[in-house]
């Protein structure tokens, strides 16, 4: 299968004198000089060398440009990323261990459900060092609502230092210990105040290049996805467009720097046939952006989130509880969510 | 800055040039691209063009900062309210840099709040005020000057005993007078250069759902997406604002209370117009009402009928909460805004004297209800102990996941035993019943308890029970508005005496479910006939 100029990500005023000199296939520019190809295509000779690098690096690097993964190593490499707890039992346990590493999630909900806390308390949970079951990474937070509140933070990332020195056995803990303090907390969450979706989009072209001067960033939140892209858009395909890309770049993050992306969407209602129902903002084929979604919303008095879509686990449904410092389950008796089946 | 020009930026001339025979000339227009559209309109290589567009993404792109650096610059963060204890609910006060939003119904003291507020924040900051001038967007004509100076002398009669600092004071408050959409959009596009002007530290609009509902007639069906998208439009301005300047921006709307009858006439309607306002799923179960959608306002007038929940089923998607069992009161403008502001206060009639207001939405704190007054200098909480204990317990058997029980109960004496007997749960937020017999001092406790209870959740009923004791639990009342009670209540108090003086707690569930019995402290019940 001969791979054909046109193809080829060089600018295309190039291609186009490439191929009305009749090159078609890659294979004709293989071993061609540079002096040579900018005479016979009319194009300068930074131009020619730039081509010839371009057909030669393809060449070298082979089938493909990722390399060839086993399932072996793909399931080795999981195993070792590890996932951040969410200090819920239940909803750890639908997760199966906690938030995954290496892909993206999508909260979605109605307003006040408790989307913003739920991120919070991943930014904090992430920090836990190593010998805790934590992942001991640090986090970004991109704030396109303005809903972020230190006060919050401080809540949380105390009521975990607490948490984590009442668990403190040995001295291995107890000295890392030593090293997950509020202040540190505090300094390892890297935070982004996004005003509209140009600030959003500028800030994820940046953001691999961030990445790697912080190889230690684990969880990169974005909160929320939605509030940017929902007003001042007149051209919808644009917006699909614009969030399509959005979503592969970050899927792209997530699987080269090894970091959980966690997008937040809300809630809007769809009216058809007499009925009401709220769906995830931002339309179907966002649907497709995340690999894990997880839905909060009311049920009664109670709060219940969903996983609606998950590569690997099964949907399921649980109660949580937003409270000073970590999410508490409701014990759950014979299926029924109901807290006054509890006695 | 997205405005910015390409040709300011470090972008080469020639690329500006060949960008701009496309009509692409601020960092904006670039950033909407995607790389290959880029490649092909500038001309370049793709690798060209990914660098480009990281090029105009360093302008563009927000500094860092850690939450470290914000937490040290906190002490400018919140907006005390001298509400004492809604300022230690809410963490501090308003908080600096967001938006906070009242809502209720007419009359209720939101303009009362806002000018109470505008005194407030020229007050300097020893006295817990912003010093600073406050930029008054009003809408409805609701600001009267007079009323702005009376709270003022009569809130702080030492402070304001000097007629300078009244006028100064005054000088500070900036009017505008906005009656129309178009208008209000245009203040708020140079509200920038307004609060540079004023040195304003708080800004409020009063209200914004006034002029677009007067405006934008929801039957038309372009208006709704109009709508949505000024009201898009204003929100982010606002908050952009509110966070460059990091001054809390106030915002008032109104509520539209309709009865439980027009949720018929919302179901015609919604087959013909496409709503995206949504009956939002909040704590205190909304249904919303625009003028097309519902809003149900509890009372404790028991002769209406639920609406029936079960007409909301679902296909696919997730079932809206069934309104109208206890259909509360929410703010107008939509699922949408609800999304936008961070803080939202609900201000509400309790009955012809009391009213409440509610954290309903807070990032910092629980849901919560505080009763007040509208009183000469302004607002005044009434009734509320603060409690100094943490308001999420445990779960105990009868709790309410996220109403906090003992914090609503100000027991005048004995606290320490009101405080043990509502640990068992008895009001937290349920929809109670008590049903009684004989004079057990009920009357009492009922006051007592629209009085302290948290917001329309709780209802009694003083019913002479036709059992003799011991009451069985299908010896429910025989009228017949009360007959569906059961169905809408969680918690059933049966109350016997006057002898016992005892509470049994009947789970009132349709299912006919074997109810517990537990009963509460009797102390309790001494206590509470006393309120």
């Amino acid at each position: 299968m001969q791979r054909t100029v046109s193809s080829l990500p060089i600018a295309p005023p190039v291609k186009v004198k490439l191929i009305s000199s009749g090159f078609q296939y890659v294979a004709d520019l293989c071993d061609l000089r540079p002096l040579q190809l900018s005479k016979e295509a009319g194009i300068s000779q930074q131009e020619a060398v730039d081509v010839l690098q371009e057909v030669r690096g393809k060449r070298d690097q082979g089938v493909a440009p990722g390399g060839g993964l086993t399932a072996l190593e793909l399931f080795e490499k999981e195993q070792g990323l590890g996932s951040i707890v969410t200090f819920c039992s239940a909803l750890d346990s639908v997760l199966g261990g906690g938030l995954p590493v290496g892909k993206t999630s999508e909260v979605c909900g109605a307003p006040g459900v408790g989307k913003t806390q739920l991120c919070i308390q991943l930014a904090v949970d992430v920090q836990i060092p190593l010998c805790f079951g934590g992942l001991g990474g640090h986090a970004v937070y991109i704030d396109t609502e303005g809903s972020f509140l230190v006060q919050r933070v401080v809540d949380m990332a105390e009521a975990a230092v607490k948490h984590c020195s009442l668990l403190a056995e040995d001295t291995e803990q107890r000295e890392a210990l030593k090293g997950f303090t509020l202040e540190t907390i505090l300094s390892n969450l890297f935070l982004f105040r996004c005003h509209d979706y140009v600030e959003l989009l500028a800030e994820i072209y940046l953001l691999p290049d961030f990445l790697a001067q912080h190889p230690e960033v684990r969880l990169v939140v974005i909160d929320s996805i939605a509030f940017p892209f929902r007003h001042d858009f007149e051209d919808l395909s644009q917006r699909t467009r614009l969030l399509n890309g959005l979503a592969q770049q970050l899927i792209q993050m997530a699987t080269q720097h090894n970091i959980a992306v966690v997008l937040t969407n809300q809630m809007t209602t769809k009216v058809g046939n007499g009925q009401s129902k709220l769906v995830p903002a931002l339309g179907e084929s966002w649907g497709h952006a995340a690999t894990q979604r997880l839905i909060l919303h009311w049920e009664g008095q109670q709060r219940l989130a969903s996983l609606y879509k998950s590569p690997s686990h099964p949907e399921a449904t649980v109660p949580y509880q937003i409270t000073v410092s970590i999410c508490n389950p409701l014990t759950v008796t014979s299926g029924s969510f109901h807290h006054s089946s509890i006695h | 800055m997205a405005s910015r020009k390409l040709r300011r930026s470090s972008v080469p001339a020639d690329v500006c040039e060949r960008l701009s025979r496309h009509h692409i000339e601020t960092c904006q227009d670039l950033l909407s691209l995607t790389a290959l559209e880029v490649m092909c309109l500038a001309g370049q290589s793709y690798a060209q063009a990914c660098q480009l567009l990281r090029l105009v993404s360093q302008i563009c792109a927000p500094k860092m900062t850690t939450a470290l650096e914000l937490w040290k610059q906190r002490a400018d963060q919140y907006f005390p309210t001298s509400l004492a204890a809604l300022d230690h609910w809410l963490q501090g006060g308003l908080a600096c840099g967001t938006l906070t939003e009242m809502t209720g119904p007419a009359g209720c003291g939101k303009s009362q709040l806002c000018m109470m507020l505008s005194v407030l924040a020229t007050l300097p900051r020893s006295m817990g005020g912003l010093d600073g001038g406050v930029v008054y967007i009003d809408t409805e004509s609701a600001f009267s000057a007079e009323r702005l100076v009376e709270i003022a002398q009569n809130r702080f009669p030492d402070h304001f005993s000097d007629r300078k600092r009244i006028v100064e004071m005054a000088g500070r408050v900036h009017l505008f007078r906005e009656l129309t959409c178009r208008d209000v959009l245009n203040r708020l596009q140079h509200l920038e250069e307004d609060i540079i002007s004023c040195q304003a530290r708080l800004v409020i609009l009063d209200s914004m759902a006034s002029v677009v509902r007067k405006e934008f007639e929801l039957s038309l069906p372009g208006n709704l997406v109009h709508r949505s998208n000024l009201l898009g439009q204003q929100a982010a301005m606002l908050k952009c604002l509110a966070q460059e300047f990091s001054i809390p921006v106030k915002h008032c709307s109104n509520v539209k209370d309709h009865l439980w009858k027009s949720l018929q006439r919302f179901r015609d309607w919604s087959k013909e117009y496409v709503s995206e306002e949504a009956p939002g799923c909040n704590s205190e179960k909304h249904v919303w009402s625009l003028e097309v959608l519902l809003t149900n306002q509890i009372t404790t007038h028991l002769g209406e009928r639920p609406s029936v929940s079960s007409k909301w089923n679902s296909l696919e998607g997730f079932v809206l909460p069934g309104d109208g069992d206890s259909g509360y009161v929410t703010a107008a403008l939509g699922n949408t805004w609800s999304h936008t502001v961070n803080t939202r206060l609900i201000l509400q009639y309790l009955d012809s004297c009391q009213r409440q207001i509610i954290v309903a939405k807070s990032p910092v704190a629980p849901f919560a209800v505080f009763n007040y007054s509208v009183q000469r200098d302004g607002i005044q909480l009434e009734g509320w102990a603060t409690k100094k204990r943490s308001p999420y317990g445990a779960p105990g058997p009868f709790r309410h996941p996220t109403c906090s029980p003992c914090s609503a109960w100000a027991g005048p004496k004995g606290e320490g035993v009101v405080d043990e007997a509502a640990e068992e749960g008895l009001l937290t937020g349920c929809f109670s019943t008590a049903l009684s017999e004989g004079r057990t001092g009920l009357q009492s406790w009922r006051r007592g308890i629209a009085s302290h209870a948290p917001w329309g959740v709780c209802a009694t009923v003083c019913v002479q029970a036709s059992a003799t004791p011991p009451y069985p639990p299908w010896a429910w009342p025989l009228t017949d508005s009360l007959l569906s009670l059961p169905s809408i209540c969680e918690r059933v108090v049966l109350i016997r005496g006057p002898l016992h003086k005892q509470a049994f707690d009947l789970k009132a569930e349709q299912t006919g479910s074997t109810p517990n019995r537990a009963p509460v402290s009797e102390l309790f019940f001494a206590e509470c006939i006393r309120l």
